[in-house]
C-alpha cells in the first residue's frame, strides 16, 4: 500500500535555495507540496505546489498553517526548509524506516553539506548532561560510519518526516518556545507519548544551515544563531526540569551567566558574550512565558531521555573536532593573508605544508643571546638599582603603600581633594594599580624596580617588534639595542618620567602583538582562533596602557589601527576589539574634559606630576633628545647614526616598508613637536614647579625612534651581502650604541629613595593611627608673587591622587566654592602673622598641621624662611620641627574631627571599566589548548625575502 | 630607483626644513587658577637697634671672651601720625616710652627694641624709620658708628669686615623674640667656604644678644662674607669692625646686612675726602696701607661672575674709574679703587651673575686724632615711591641719590624736585635731626646717607621696614 505524504516547505526570503528545494521535491513521491513563504519574497509559480504567504510568521505558526492546508488523506508530513533540498530517494528511505517500525512517529534524515554531499552536517539531535544542544554528528566525512544509528532524542525540522496524526495530537511545534528549542521539544514530546524518534541514515537532505550560519535575515530567528542556541538551552532547562530545579535554575541564572561569560572569555570566545548576556536577560524578563510552556515528565521518562543524551566521549570528540577545525581555519586564514600579499614564492610553503605545520623561524630570544644584552643593559642601569621602597624625583612620587587604597582611586569618580571633587580619575591610575599589583605588599617598589629594568624591558620588546621585520637574529638584537638606547627613552628615565617610560617600554610590544593579530610581518604565527584572541587581549591592554600613560599618542594609535585595518580588512573581527579597553577607561575623562569643560586639548596633557621639558633646537629634537646637558647632546648626536640608516633604508629593496614606517614616524615626530609647544595648566594637587608645563614629547619621539629602528631592520634584513650587513651593523655599534651606552653609564640618577612616606613621620604616624585632620601646605609662589596653599589628607599626596581633571577645573572651582576663599584668607592671615581671625577657619577645615615644603632654590628658601617666622609667631601654632619634607607646625587644641562627606569609590563607570579590563586580562591569558603533535606545535610562515 | 631617491630626498628636505624653519610657538591649554588678592593686617613691626659700641677684652684688652659696652648710641627716628612706637630697652632696665607722629631722639646703650603698631596704616619707612649713631672716643675705640635698626630676619648676609692683623671684627647677634633661637654661620672668603669650629649651633636666648669674635674663629682672614641663618626664629645681626694702627685705635663701624643680590647693583655715597692725606700716610707707614677705598664683591652662585664696576663722579670736576674683574663661585674678593680724587662718587656695578657688593669708604684727616675712620657702604635697594630716613642730630650728613637707569629720574626730596641724570647721582646736604623723604616718581633710584662727625665717617641705609601684610596674594590649589 502506498503511503501518502504531504510535503511542507517553509521559506524565508531565500529564493535561490527554495527553487533548488522545490525542484528536488518534484522528483519525490509526495501527494502534495504546501509552500509557505514567511518572508517578503515573491511566490514561485513554476513548481507544482500550493504557495502561501504568511509574512513574518514564526516557524511553528507557519507549520501549523501549512498542516491545516494539507490533505486529510495524507498520513505523513514531510517538513523541509527552503535551504534543505532532499537528495534523490530520500523520502523512500524515510518511509522504509516507517514501514518496518510502526512505533516510529518522527524520522530525521542524514543532513549533508549542500556543497559537498560527502560531509554530514547533522544526523539527529540530543542534549548534553549539562543541557547543551548537541548534534550527534557534525561535519564528518560520510564513510557510512553512522549508518547504524537509529533512535535519537530529537531531529531537526529540516527534513523531518512526522506522522500527521501525532503532529495534530501534539499541536505541532510550541509557539512560545525559543525557535531552536521547538523541534527538540517536539521530538521529546513525541517520545513522551510513547513513540520513537529515529534517524534514517539512508535518507539524505542537503542542508545549507542558513540559520546556524547567520545567513538568514534576523527576523527568522529573531536573534543571532549563537544567542538563539543559548536561549534554546535555557528554554529546555526551564521547560523539562522539575519545577523546583527550574526555579532554582532561573534564580541562579545571573550567576551562571556571569560564570559562563568568564569562561567564554577564558576560552577566547568573546563573540559569545553578547548571546550569553542577552539570553539571560531574555529569560529573566520572560520567565512566565518560559515557565508557561512547562512539560510534565516522570522520573522514568527523564531517565529514558538521559539514556539518549550525548555521552562524555561524544562531547570530548566534538570539542576536539571543533578545535581542529578552528586551527585549520586559522591556518587557512594565515595562508590567505600571505596569498593576499602575493608573496608566496616557490620556496614558501604551500597550503598543504601549512596544514602539516612546517616551521621556519629565526632564533628565539635566548638562542639569539639576547639575555647577555639584557645583562649589559642592567649593568648600565646600575645607578637605578632600587635602594629604597619608593623612588621620588622628577615626575615621580610615591604611590599609596596600601594596594587597596590605590585600587580605590582607579576609575573613581570622587576624589578626596579639598572638600571632595567629583570628576573622573586619570586613566593612568589604572596603570599604576596594575603596576602596583606586581609588588602588592608595597606598590611603590614596583616603580623603583621598573626604572631599573626599563632599558632591558624596552630591549626585549624591541627585539620582538623587530621580529616582525626581520628573521636575522643579530639585526633584531641591534635594532633592539638602538631602541633601548634611544635618547627619548633615556631622557624619560633620567627625568624620572614614569608615564613616558611606561609608554616607551610598552610601545614595541604593542607593535608585535598587533602584527600577530593582523597577520603582518615576516613570521606569521598561527595556532588557533584562541591564540589570536590572546594576542587581541594583549594588544588591547597594551594600547590602553600606552594611551593612559601618554594620551598624546592616542590619535597616532588610532591612525595606526585604521592603517592596519585597511591592510587587513578580513581581520576586522579581531582588530575591532583592540580599542575597547582604551575607550572604556577614557570615555569618562573625555566626556568631562572635552564636553563638560569644553577643553578637548586637555586630553593631551600628561598624567602624573606636571613637569616641563627643556626647549631644545629642532635638530636635537629630531634625534629624540630633550635636554641640553652634555650627555644628552652626546646621546642626541649618536642617534643621528640611526637616523641616517633609517633614511637610507628608502633606497633598499624594502622601499615600501621603509616608506610606510618613516611616514608614520614623521607624523609622530610632527605631533611630538606640536605637543612640546603646548602649555598645559599645571597647578593642581601636590607640588608644582610652574604654572604651566609644556607637553611631554617623549612617547611620540619613542615612536619616531622605533620607526627608524624598524626601517633599518627591514633594510638590513634584505641585504644579501654579509659584508655589507656587517659593515652597517658595525657603523651602528660604533656611532650609536657605544656613545649612547657611555652616556647612560655616566648619567647620574637624580632620584631619592625613601620608605614611601610623603609626609613627615609625625604626621604619617598620626595618620596611620586614624588622625582625621588635614594638612595645610603653604609655600611661596615660584614667581615670587604671593603664596600658594593646598589642603592634603594626613597621609599626603601620592601619585594616584594627581588629577588632570582637577588641574583643568580648578579655575572654575575656585570661583564657585567659597571654601577656597576661606582657606586663602586663612593663609593670608597666617603669612602676615595675624592670628586674630584664624581659629574658625582652622577648625572648619580641620587643619591639624601646617607644612612649608622644602625649597627648590634660594629665592624660595628666603621667602619660606619669612613664612616660617610668621608661623612661629602665631600662638595657635606650635613648631614641630624641621623634617625631610619641610618644616611643620601643629595646631594647638584641635578639637574638631575632620568629617569629609566621603563618597563611595565605586561608580557605574568604575564598574564598567573594571569589568572591561578584567575581561581583557582574562582574554590575554593563554588558555590551555589541545596538546598537539610536536611537529605541528606552531606554524611560522616565512614570507620570503621580497617582503615589501 | 628614481622613486626611492625622490622619497629619500623628500624626507631629508622635510627634516632639514623643519630644523631650519620651525620656530617655537606657545599654545596655552587650560585656565590658570588665579591668585586671590586679600587684604590683611600685617604683624606689628619689631625693630631692634644694636646699641652702643662693643669693647672686647675688657679695659686692658687682654681679657678673652669679655665684651662690654662703651658709651651709648644716639637713636633718631620718625614715627608717622597714626602709628605708635613703644620703646623697650628690654636688654637693660625695661624702660619704656612711646612715640607717635613725631621725630624723636633717644639713647640706646645695650640695644633697644622698638615695637610699632601701625593700625590700618601701611608699613614701610614712611611709617617708622630708625637709625643710630655713636661717636666713640675712648682709649680702645675711636670712630663714628652708625647703623639702621633692623627688622629681625631668619637669614642675614653681612658683607664687610676684616680679621687681619690689627683689625678686629665682632659679630653681634640679637634675638628680640620670646623664644630661644639657634643660629648657624657660614663664612666665605677668597678661597670659598671656610670650615671652622664654632660656626653652628650658636644659641641665643629669648630677648638677649650675643657677640661672636670672628677674629678668633677665622684669624688672619682679611676678606670675608658672613651668612647668618636661624632655623627657629628671626635674628638681627651686625658686624662691628675696629681698626688699630700700631697703638692707635683709628676707626670703627657697624656693618649692616646686605639686602640686594642682583646682576645690577648701585652703591651710592662714595664721598672721598682727604685723598692726599691718605696717600701720605699710606706711603709713610705700613699700618695705613688700607686707606684706599675697597670694593668687596661676593658671588654666591655656582658660576664665575664677571662684573664691571663704574665709579662715577657726581660732577664734571672729578673723574671716576672702572674695574673689570671676575669672582669665582662662592667666593668673595676685595678690589682697591685706585686714583680717586676728593669728590662725590657712586658705584654702578653690572655682572653676568647675581652678586652683592659693598665699599669700604675711608675718611682721612692727618690733623685730627684719630686721623682715620672708615665705613662700609652696602649695595642699596632700588626703589620707586616713597622712602624716609631720619638724619642724625650731630655732624654733617649728606644724602646721595643714584640713578642706574638709562633715563633721568625725577625725584622729590622733602618736596623739592630733583632730576638725577642717568648713570649719575645727586648729593644733598640734609638738615640734622629731621626726617628726609624721597619720592622716586618714575625711575627706580638708590640712596643712602653718609654722616661726618668731626672727620669721622659712618653711613645709614634707607631701609623699608615692612612685615608681610597689606595685600597678600594667595592661590589655593
Amino acid at each position: 500500500m502506498k503511503t501518502s505524504v504531504s510535503a511542507i516547505v517553509i521559506s524565508h526570503d531565500s529564493a535561490e535555495y527554495l527553487t533548488r528545494t522545490l525542484a528536488a521535491l518534484s522528483a519525490e513521491p509526495v501527494i502534495e507540496v504546501i509552500h509557505v513563504e514567511t518572508g517578503n519574497a515573491e511566490p514561485l509559480e513554476s513548481f507544482n505546489a500550493a504557495h502561501f504567504s504568511l509574512s513574518e510568521a514564526s516557524l511553528s505558526k507557519s507549520l501549523s498553517f501549512a498542516v491545516e492546508k494539507t490533505s486529510h488523506e495524507s498520513e505523513w508530513l514531510w517538513i523541509l526548509h527552503d535551504d534543505s533540498a532532499p537528495l534523490p530517494g530520500a523520502l523512500e528511505a524515510l518511509l522504509a524506516v516507517a514501514e518496518v517500525s510502526p512505533s516510529v512517529a518522527v524520522i530525521g534524515p542524514k543532513q549533508v553539506d549542500i556543497n559537498d554531499h560527502r560531509i554530514i552536517v547533522q544526523q539527529g539531535l540530543t542534549l548534553t548532561k549539562r543541557g547543551k544542544l548537541f548534534s550527534l554528528v557534525s561535519h564528518e566525512l560520510d564513510q557510512s560510519q553512522h549508518d547504524a544509528m537509529s533512535d535519537v532524542l530529537a531531529v531537526s525540522t529540516a527534513g523531518m518526516l512526522v506522522k500527521r496524526s501525532v503532529w495534530l495530537a501534539l499541536g505541532g511545534l510550541a509557539d512560545r518556545f525559543a525557535p531552536l528549542a521547538a523541534d527538540i521539544d517536539f521530538s521529546m514530546r513525541v517520545r513522551a507519548q510513547g513513540h520513537r524518534v529515529v534517524v534514517a541514515p539512508q535518507a539524505r537532505v542537503a542542508h545549507a544551515a542558513l540559520s546556524m550560519n547567520d545567513k538568514r535575515k534576523r527576523s527568522w530567528l529573531g536573534t543571532p544563531a549563537k544567542t538563539a542556541l543559548r536561549r534554546a538551552e535555557i528554554q529546555l532547562r526551564l521547560s523539562w526540569s522539575p519545577l523546583w530545579q527550574a526555579l532554582a535554575f532561573w534564580l541562579v541564572l545571573p550567576l551562571i551567566t556571569l560564570v559562563r561569560i568568564v569562561w567564554r572569555i577564558w576560552a577566547k570566545r568573546p563573540d559569545r558574550i553578547i548571546g550569553e548576556l542577552s539570553s539571560a536577560i531574555w529569560a529573566g524578563f520572560t520567565v512566565f512565558a518560559r515557565l508557561g510552556a512547562r512539560r510534565k515528565a516522570s522520573r522514568s521518562l527523564r531517565a529514558a531521555f538521559a539514556a539518549l543524551h550525548a555521552s562524555k566521549q561524544q562531547v570530548r570528540d566534538d570539542r576536539r573536532r571543533n578545535q581542529e577545525q578552528d586551527e585549520i581555519d586559522a591556518r587557512l586564514e594565515a595562508h590567505s593573508a600571505l596569498a593576499e600579499r602575493d608573496q608566496l614564492d616557490s620556496a614558501a610553503p604551500n597550503t598543504e605544508q601549512l596544514l602539516l605545520g612546517s616551521v621556519t623561524s629565526g632564533k628565539t630570544f635566548i638562542q639569539g643571546r639576547g639575555i647577555w644584552f639584557v645583562a649589559g643593559l642592567l649593568a648600565l642601569s646600575y645607578s637605578f638599582w632600587p635602594r629604597g621602597v619608593a623612588l621620588n624625583g622628577g615626575a615621580t612620587i610615591s604611590l599609596n603603600q596600601n594596594w587597596f587604597d590605590l585600587f580605590r582611586r582607579a576609575g573613581a569618580s570622587w576624589h578626596p581633594i579639598a572638600n571632595g571633587f567629583v570628576a573622573p580619575s586619570d586613566p593612568f591610575v589604572w596603570v599604576l594599580t596594575l603596576l602596583g599589583s606586581l609588588t602588592f605588599w608595597s606598590p611603590s617598589l614596583s616603580i623603583s624596580i621598573l626604572f631599573f629594568v626599563a632599558l632591558p624591558l624596552a630591549f626585549f620588546g624591541a627585539f620582538k617588534a623587530a621580529s616582525v621585520f626581520t628573521t636575522k637574529t643579530h639585526v633584531r638584537n641591534l635594532v633592539a639595542l638602538t631602541y633601548a638606547l634611544w635618547p627619548s627613552l633615556l631622557q624619560a628615565q633620567q627625568d624620572l618620567r614614569l608615564s613616558a617610560v611606561i609608554a616607551q617600554i610598552v610601545l614595541p610590544y604593542l607593535v608585535f602583538t598587533v602584527s600577530r593579530v593582523a597577520l603582518l610581518g615576516k613570521e606569521i604565527s598561527v595556532k588557533s582562533k584562541q591564540q589570536t584572541f590572546t594576542w587581541v587581549g594583549l594588544a588591547a591592554l597594551l594600547l590602553a596602557i600606552i594611551s593612559a600613560a601618554a594620551p598624546n599618542t592616542i590619535v597616532l594609535s588610532l591612525l595606526a589601527l585604521v592603517t592596519v585595518l585597511v591592510m587587513r580588512p578580513r581581520r576586522f573581527g579581531y582588530l575591532v576589539w583592540i580599542g575597547l579597553p582604551t575607550v572604556a577607561i577614557f570615555a569618562p575623562i573625555f566626556v568631562y574634559l572635552a564636553l563638560l569643560q569644553a577643553q578637548p586639548l586637555a586630553l593631551l596633557a600628561d598624567p602624573g606630576v606636571a613637569l616641563s621639558t627643556e626647549s631644545v633646537p629642532v635638530w636635537q629634537f629630531i634625534s629624540g633628545a630633550l635636554d641640553n646637558s652634555v650627555l644628552a647632546t652626546v646621546s642626541a648626536a649618536s642617534a643621528f647614526a640611526l637616523l641616517l640608516l633609517g633614511l637610507l633604508a628608502l633606497l633598499s629593496p624594502r622601499f615600501k616598508v621603509a616608506l610606510g614606517l618613516l611616514s608614520f614616524g614623521s607624523v609622530a615626530l610632527a605631533m611630538a613637536w606640536l605637543v612640546s609647544q603646548m602649555q598645559f595648566v599645571a597647578a593642581g594637587v601636590g607640588a608644582v614647579s610652574s604654572n604651566f608645563v609644556n607637553g611631554s614629547a617623549h612617547a611620540l619621539l619613542g615612536i619616531w625612534g622605533l620607526c627608524l629602528g624598524l626601517a633599518t631592520a627591514s633594510w638590513l634584513d634584505s641585504l644579501r651581502r654579509r659584508k655589507a650587513g656587517r659593515a652597517l651593523a658595525a657603523f651602528l655599534v660604533v656611532f650609536m650604541v657605544t656613545p649612547a651606552s657611555v652616556a647612560v653609564a655616566l648619567s647620574p640618577n637624580n632620584a631619592t629613595y625613601t620608605d614611601g612616606r610623603v609626609m613627615p613621620a609625625i604626621i604619617d604616624a598620626q595618620a596611620s593611627s586614624g588622625l582625621n585632620a588635614q594638612v595645610l601646605v603653604v609655600s611661596a609662589e615660584t614667581s615670587g608673587a604671593g603664596y600658594s596653599a593646598s589642603l592634603a589628607e594626613a597621609n599626603g599626596v601620592q601619585l594616584e591622587d594627581l588629577s588632570i581633571a582637577y588641574r583643568f577645573a580648578l579655575a572654575d572651582i575656585q570661583k564657585a566654592e567659597p571654601e577656597y576663599g576661606q582657606v586663602a584668607q586663612l593663609v593670608a592671615d597666617m603669612v602676615s602673622a595675624n592670628p586674630s581671625n584664624i581659629d574658625a577657619a582652622l577648625k572648619q577645615n580641620s587643619i591639624g598641621y601646617l607644612l612649608i615644603p622644602l625649597s627648590k632654590d634660594q629665592a624660595e628658601a628666603n621667602a619660606n624662611a619669612k613664612l616660617a617666622v610668621s608661623f612661629d609667631s602665631i600662638a595657635q601654632l606650635e613648631a614641630a620641627g624641621e623634617t625631610d619634607f619641610g618644616k611643620i607646625w601643629r595646631v594647638r587644641n584641635l578639637a574638631a574631627e575632620f568629617e569629609r562627606d566621603e563618597s563611595s569609590p565605586w561608580s557605574i563607570t568604575k564598574l564598567v571599566q573594571l569589568v572591561v579590563l578584567l575581561s581583557f586580562v582574562l582574554l590575554a591569558i593563554p588558555s590551555a589548548g589541545r596538546k598537539r603533535a610536536a611537529s605541528s606545535s606552531e606554524i611560522f610562515v616565512d614570507a620570503g625575502e621580497n617582503n615589501d | 630607483m628614481t622613486k626611492r631617491i625622490v622619497a629619500l630626498l623628500a624626507f631629508v628636505a622635510f627634516l632639514a626644513s623643519s630644523a631650519l624653519l620651525l620656530s617655537p610657538m606657545k599654545l596655552e591649554v587650560g585656565e590658570l587658577a588665579q591668585s586671590t588678592d586679600l587684604s590683611v593686617q600685617a604683624q606689628d613691626l619689631n625693630l631692634i637697634c644694636p646699641g652702643a659700641a662693643i669693647n672686647s677684652g675688657g679695659a686692658n684688652g687682654t681679657s678673652v671672651g669679655s665684651f662690654g659696652r662703651i658709651g651709648a648710641a644716639n637713636v633718631t627716628a620718625t614715627v608717622a601720625a597714626g602709628a605708635e612706637t613703644f620703646e623697650q630697652r628690654y636688654l637693660a632696665d625695661g624702660y619704656y616710652d612711646s612715640y607717635s607722629g613725631e621725630t624723636f631722639n633717644t639713647v640706646s646703650q645695650a640695644g633697644t627694641v622698638f615695637a610699632t603698631r601701625g593700625d590700618s596704616g601701611e608699613q614701610g619707612s614712611t611709617m617708622i624709620n630708625i637709625g643710630q649713631t655713636q661717636k666713640a672716643v675712648s682709649p680702645r675705640l675711636n670712630g663714628l658708628l652708625a647703623a639702621s635698626c633692623q627688622a629681625p630676619s631668619p637669614e642675614i648676609w653681612l658683607v664687610g669686615g676684616s680679621a687681619a692683623t690689627g683689625r678686629e671684627t665682632l659679630l653681634l647677634l640679637a634675638n628680640p623674640s620670646l623664644v630661644d633661637i639657634t643660629v648657624s654661620l657660614e663664612v666665605f672668603s677668597e678661597g670659598g667656604s671656610v670650615q671652622a669650629s664654632g660656626l653652628s649651633g650658636i644659641s641665643i636666648s629669648a630677648g638677649s644678644q650675643t657677640v661672636v669674635p670672628l677674629s678668633s674663629l677665622i684669624p688672619e682672614t682679611k676678606t670675608f662674607v658672613i651668612h647668618v641663618s636661624s632655623s627657629s626664629g628671626a635674628v638681627a645681626a651686625w658686624l662691628q669692625q675696629r681698626t688699630v694702627r700700631g697703638l692707635l685705635y683709628a676707626g670703627v663701624d657697624f656693618i649692616s646686612p646686605a639686602t640686594v643680590f642682583s646682576k645690577s647693583l648701585v652703591i651710592p655715597g662714595v664721598l672721598i675726602r682727604g685723598a692726599s692725606d691718605a696717600a701720605e700716610l699710606k706711603a709713610a707707614n705700613l699700618d695705613y696701607s688700607d686707606l684706599t677705598p675697597v670694593l668687596r664683591v661676593f658671588n654666591p652662585g655656582t658660576s664665575k661672575a664677571t662684573f664691571t664696576a663704574q665709579i662715577n663722579a657726581a660732577t664734571d670736576k672729578s673723574f671716576g674709574t672702572v674695574i673689570q674683574e671676575s669672582v669665582s663661585a662662592n667666593t668673595v674678593q676685595d678690589f682697591e679703587i685706585l686714583s680717586l680724587a676728593n669728590g662725590d662718587y657712586s658705584a654702578f656695578i653690572n655682572s653676568d651673575q647675581n652678586i652683592t657688593a659693598s665699599i669700604r669708604l675711608v675718611r682721612t684727616d692727618k690733623t685730627k686724632k684719630p686721623n682715620t675712620d672708615f665705613t662700609w657702604l652696602q649695595a642699596a635697594e632700588n626703589f620707586v615711591g616713597s622712602r624716609q630716613l631720619t638724619v642724625p642730630a650731630a655732624g654733617i650728613s649728606k644724602l646721595t641719590i643714584a640713578n642706574a637707569n638709562s633715563e633721568p629720574a625725577n625725584v622729590a626730596v622733602n618736596g623739592v624736585a630733583q632730576v638725577v641724570a642717568a648713570g649719575s647721582m645727586v648729593v644733598l646736604k640734609v638738615e640734622n635731626a629731621k626726617s628726609v623723604t624721597i619720592v622716586a616718581k618714575d625711575q627706580p633710584v638708590a640712596a643712602n646717607l653718609v654722616v661726618d662727625v668731626d672727620g669721622m665717617v659712618a653711613n645709614l641705609d634707607m631701609v623699608n621696614y615692612k612685615n608681610l601684610g597689606g595685600r597678600v596674594s594667595v592661590r589655593v590649589r
